[in-house]
């Protein structure tokens, strides 16, 4: 299996192998990705199809990512997703992500009924509480595992700003979180 | 019970937990996505391929990418066409050169036929007089008297001049050691006053008893 420079070299000469080990490698997380921003799977879908057509006529014209295609990837994802959101405003919450914890479990645990409340409460702050660059930052930074670097990169900001928007939806999330969790119980 | 599940559970651990759990590409969203870009990627590979041969021949028939066994032939070609000429001249030289001749003899005949219509200019040596400068000072009797000084030339050159004559001035005429120089040679002009120095000087004063001082 060739490495991440290898396959980049190979799928800018539009090889089929290279271009094909780079969509099974990264489309999966580019859904996941685009369904945490748009919250609608057959949106996440469509948006990942332009993904990956963008990708191939970049290589086309002789363009597209040198260095890092991860990043890229997501980058194209952030763009193509925020001018959807232009466009029609989807509200809905980030319940696909938690259907997982629902399925498969029979007989909940107190432990586990504490952890779905929080988790639900969660993803409702992220919803309704943090605004679009601050959800878009946190989602990169623990979520998608991206530095700093690289989120400021994806998003088009500085690395302070981006320093920023995290601290300020983490501190959001908190705040929502013990508010919520009181209302609740 | 809810400041301590608050604090259990801190957001970074909540987002940890909910980066575990995903909404999974559904197989058959993924198959069908899969499919489309793969045909994709191909047409493209299909067309890359293509357009670098389309590409390759335009820069071959410039010749700008000539190879060493094609500049050796065209060079051959070139030294056997110069030979080829040079043994053809040897041969037919007399031919050539007979050619040559006639075609010279052609042009003098031409030459002279032309020159037959004109007549020929005689190169005679007309002395024309000079024309001659002649200086008269008029004087105004005015309270600030100034001198003027015109003068006026007179040409005085022979009407009668032949079409001979005339027509030389088509040709260039031989100049039988005449450079055109004529320093020392112009005749000088003739004095229309008196040598008598003493009028002339009289003159002088009176002009400057005329002049008002400074």
């Amino acid at each position: 299996m060739k490495d991440g420079v290898a396959l980049l070299k190979a799928a800018q000469k539009l090889d089929e192998e290279a271009l094909t080990a780079i969509f099974d490698q990264f489309a999966p997380a580019i859904y996941k990705y685009t369904l945490r921003l748009c919250h609608d799977p057959i949106v996440a879908d469509n948006i990942v199809g332009d993904v990956f057509a963008q990708l191939l006529e970049q290589f086309a014209a002789g363009r597209g990512p040198r260095t890092n295609l991860r990043s890229y990837l997501y980058q194209t994802a952030y763009h193509l997703v925020v001018d959807r959101s232009r466009d029609s405003q989807h509200s809905a919450p980030l319940e696909v992500a938690v259907d997982k914890y629902e399925k498969g479990q029979f007989t909940p645990t107190q432990s586990q009924i504490e952890e779905r409340v929080m988790m639900e409460a969660l993803i409702t702050a992220m919803n309704s509480e943090l605004t679009d660059d601050q959800r878009h930052v946190i989602i990169l930074r623990f979520l998608e595992d991206f530095s700093l670097k690289e989120t400021a990169e994806i998003i088009g900001k500085e690395v302070n700003n981006i320093k920023v928007i995290q601290n300020r939806g983490i501190a959001k999330l908190r705040k929502s979180l013990g508010l919520q969790i009181e209302d609740n119980w | 019970m809810d400041t301590r599940s608050s604090n259990e559970h801190d957001v970074f651990t909540l987002l940890t937990r909910l980066k575990e759990s995903s909404g999974a590409y559904p197989r058959e969203l993924l198959t069908l996505r899969r499919l489309k870009y793969v045909r994709r990627a191909h047409e493209m590979s299909v067309d890359l391929g293509v357009a670098p041969s389309l590409r390759r021949t335009p820069k071959q028939g410039k010749g700008g990418g000539s190879s060493k066994p094609g500049s050796f032939i065209e060079t051959a070609l070139i030294v056997a066409l110069i030979a080829e000429g040079s043994i053809a001249a040897y041969l037919y030289r007399d031919e050539l050169a007979r050619i040559v001749r006639a075609e010279a003899t052609d042009i003098q005949v031409n030459v002279s036929a032309e020159l037959r219509g004109f007549v020929s200019p005689t190169f005679e040596l007309v002395s024309t007089k000079s024309p001659t400068p002649r200086a008269t000072s008029t004087r105004t009797a005015t309270a600030t008297p100034t001198p003027t000084l015109t003068a006026t030339a007179t040409m005085e050159a022979s009407t009668n001049t032949p079409a001979a004559e005339q027509n030389s001035s088509n040709v260039t005429p031989n100049p039988n050691g005449n450079n055109g120089n004529h320093y020392g040679q112009t005749p000088k002009p003739e004095r229309t006053k008196d040598k008598g120095g003493d009028d002339e000087e009289e003159e002088k004063d009176k002009d400057k008893g005329n002049r008002p001082n400074p």
